[in-house]
């Protein structure tokens, strides 16, 4: 499991490097930001999954990210992300967030990303004495960083990793309750950018 | 904690009032003259600017971290902080620090003014210290999420609490840039004397760390430069003194009458110039009783982004609207509030160059809302209601007469589905009724009407409903200035 894991990681950075090296000429354009923006991306991220009367779990997986919105400024796009994590053994972890990403410095292709929205889908907590799954729809929020590589005027390739919260609340597992239910989701990944 | 942010709160209520007839040298509409954007000493004094404080963003972010520090250690050494849930709670160290890194979030069970107010004021402090230094809206948007993480993880024995983050840093960021603004109207820099005194006093509970750092450095008596853009478009004033009768099917029952005082702020006037920065458009409603928090309600609601989709110089106007709002209903009969994002549309019909119609329309998502039910929150602790996220409404139409609004009509819709506290879906609406007529230019008498009701539905027993009518009669004072761009030379 570890192996395959750390492969996991090792491919999704490999991925990332390839997509920056035909990217690199092209990041001198002063980057676009204006009207809509989209992005569509892929990657690699590790669950940690807590509750008041769990032991912790962690688990590594797929997720899949898609965010529209605009750019009201030339360092701030506001916009909605859909995410998905998932695993083959069936946990899941989807949500719909508002976001915001900055951009400190105008010209450069660093920015912070923030957001918050809904959250659901079924997790497995390690309740006693059997762990079992349970859905559950709840709240949670995403902060992460990321550097734009920009290919054209109008697309470009960016590097993102993020920390996700999804706090999926009290849940009755095999019976028994499973209070507190919080999700980490720490994602590496990389995705096309649009605008 | 909650004695310190308890004193916070009631100095920020105060100073609400206290601002009020001195914010911005409001003139009355009976004078009706335009305020030139910049007399005539103030002329090179507004050529410079508060952005143009050099940004500082360390000094932003160690600024936060001290207030946390002060704040830990006074709660410790001072007061020697407890509370049966958690014991010595400001007691910290690395081993508590490890065991919350492990552990992560969870939602705590304060009281709903302690998370839903006092939390929100204290991340105001994070947010204007980076307004101080020189940063914008949006650089200085994540220093009370970082303050609030600092806090959770490092300031409290307590595991970090999912709901404070949110309502530090959300709410912090709304009341931050407010009382930012409110604060720099209130204070004058080319002020002297008494004057200079007592507006450097009525911004204290406003900004509180400004203050002392204005104190400290001298600003409080230097004459020197009012930041450029201190002055909004258009500032509505309002406030109402007089009597509310309430009525409460729940939990209190029975029938109230009190006194209450209701202050509401227009800062910038969305149709009088197109969008430039976050806030340069913001309502404020604040309302003050007995029973519980002295505050019972509090609603702010700013502007992040906005788009018109007419011509400006139309009789029918439409702003596409992005606003974030924070909202506080926190009476003895009842409980609701929240972190939301409103999206939608501003109308306003110019009927006569002195009657407006206006109207609006938001569809809401609430980040992290709080509603009390009978069978909400945690047993055995100070949390009788729940926290979950949502969706909802608000819509409204207004009849402004010369600014005063002659007929206002409301109604607010929300649900809140519970992950924390009952298994529940609640169901909020709020539809209300409100009329003034002026008896001078800045005089009037008023009356309020509204109607809460609660509908909850609990997975695993039956649902159940308060309704909770309220009534208010009031003397209001209102006041309105509109700021002219300087005539071309």
């Amino acid at each position: 499991m570890r192996r395959r894991t750390a492969s996991a990681v090792a491919s999704w950075l490999g991925a990332a490097v390839l997509a920056a090296v035909p990217a690199a000429p092209a990041a001198a354009q002063a980057p676009f930001r204006g009207g809509p923006w989209m992005d569509a991306g892929i990657g690699y991220g590790r669950l940690r999954l807590t509750c008041d009367s769990c032991d912790i779990t962690a688990a590594g997986g797929t997720e899949i990210t898609v965010t529209v919105g605009g750019a009201p400024t030339r360092n701030v796009l506001l916009g909605i992300q859909g995410q998905v994590w998932f695993q083959s053994r069936g946990q899941r972890v989807n949500s719909v967030m508002a976001i915001v990403q900055w951009y400190p410095w105008v010209d450069a292709g660093f920015f912070t990303r923030a957001g918050s929205g809904i959250v659901w889908g079924p997790v497995t907590p390690a309740t006693s004495p059997q762990p079992a799954a349970a859905r559950s729809t709840g709240i949670g929020m995403d902060f992460g960083v990321g550097y734009d590589l920009p290919v054209s005027r109008h697309y470009g390739l960016t590097v993102q990793a993020a920390w996700h919260v999804a706090a999926l609340g009290d849940l009755t597992v095999g019976g028994r309750p499973a209070n507190d239910v919080i999700a980490y989701v720490t994602r590496i990944g990389v995705a096309l950018v649009f605008r | 904690m909650t004695g310190a942010r308890g004193a916070l709160a009631c100095l920020a209520a105060a100073g609400w009032l206290a601002c009020g007839p001195t914010a911005g040298r409001a003139q009355d509409s009976a004078t009706a003259v335009p305020v030139p954007a910049a007399a005539a000493p103030a002329a090179r004094a507004d050529s410079a600017c508060l952005s143009c404080v050099p940004k500082r963003p360390l000094r932003a972010v160690l600024e936060g971290l001290s207030i946390n520090v002060i704040v830990n250690r006074f709660d410790d050494w001072v007061r020697n902080a407890y509370n049966p849930w958690e014991g010595y709670w400001s007691r910290v160290g690395p081993r508590t620090w490890g065991t919350n890194f492990r552990y992560g979030w969870t939602w705590d069970t304060d009281a709903f003014p302690t998370n839903m107010f006092m939390h929100p004021t204290h991340g105001s402090m994070y947010f204007r210290a980076g307004r101080q230094n020189g940063l914008s809206f949006w650089e200085s948007a994540p220093l009370p999420f970082l303050g609030s993480a600092e806090w959770e993880y490092f300031g409290e024995t307590a595991r970090p609490s999912l709901n404070d983050f949110y309502n530090t840093g959300l709410g912090g960021v709304v009341l931050g840039e407010m009382t930012f603004r409110l604060a720099a109207l209130v204070r004058d820099n080319q002020a002297r004397g008494v004057g200079r005194l007592l507006r450097e006093l009525a911004a204290i509970p406003l900004d509180p760390t400004g203050s002392l750092k204005r104190l400290v450095s001298g600003g409080f008596s230097r004459v020197s430069p009012n930041p450029a853009d201190r002055n909004p478009d258009a500032l509505s004033l309002q406030l109402q003194t007089g009597a509310r009768l309430a009525v409460d099917s729940g939990i209190t029952g029975g029938r109230v009458i009190a006194g209450s005082i209701v202050a509401e702020v227009a800062y910038g006037d969305p149709f009088s110039k197109p969008y430039e920065k976050p806030f340069d458009v913001f309502r404020a409603r604040l309302q003050i009783g007995p029973g519980g928090h002295p505050v019972n309600d509090m609603v702010v609601s700013g502007r992040l982004y906005a788009h018109e989709f007419t011509d400006p110089t139309a009789t029918l106007r439409t702003i596409f609207t992005v606003n974030q709002k924070y909202e506080y209903q926190g009476n003895p009969a009842y409980k609701f509030g929240g972190q939301m994002l409103d999206v939608g549309l501003a109308t306003r019909i110019a009927l006569t160059p002195q009657i407006d119609l206006r109207a609006e329309g938001y569809a809401e998502g609430i980040f992290l809302g709080a509603v009390d039910a009978p069978g909400a929150g945690i047993v055995g602790s100070e949390r009788t209601y729940d926290f979950g996220p949502g969706v909802g409404l608000d819509v409204g139409a207004s009849l402004l007469m010369r600014s005063f609004p002659v007929l206002t009509v409301r109604y607010r819709w929300a649900i809140v589905h519970s992950v924390s506290g009952s298994p529940a879906d609640h169901f909020v609406q709020l539809p209300s009724i409100e009329s003034g007529v002026p008896l001078t230019e800045s005089l009037g008498l008023g009356a309020y009407a509204g109607w809460y009701q609660r509908r909850s539905a609990y997975a695993s027993w039956p649902g159940e409903v308060t309704t909770y009518p309220d009534f208010r009669a009031y003397l209001v004072w209102h006041t309105h200035r509109v700021r002219r761009a300087p005539e071309p030379r």
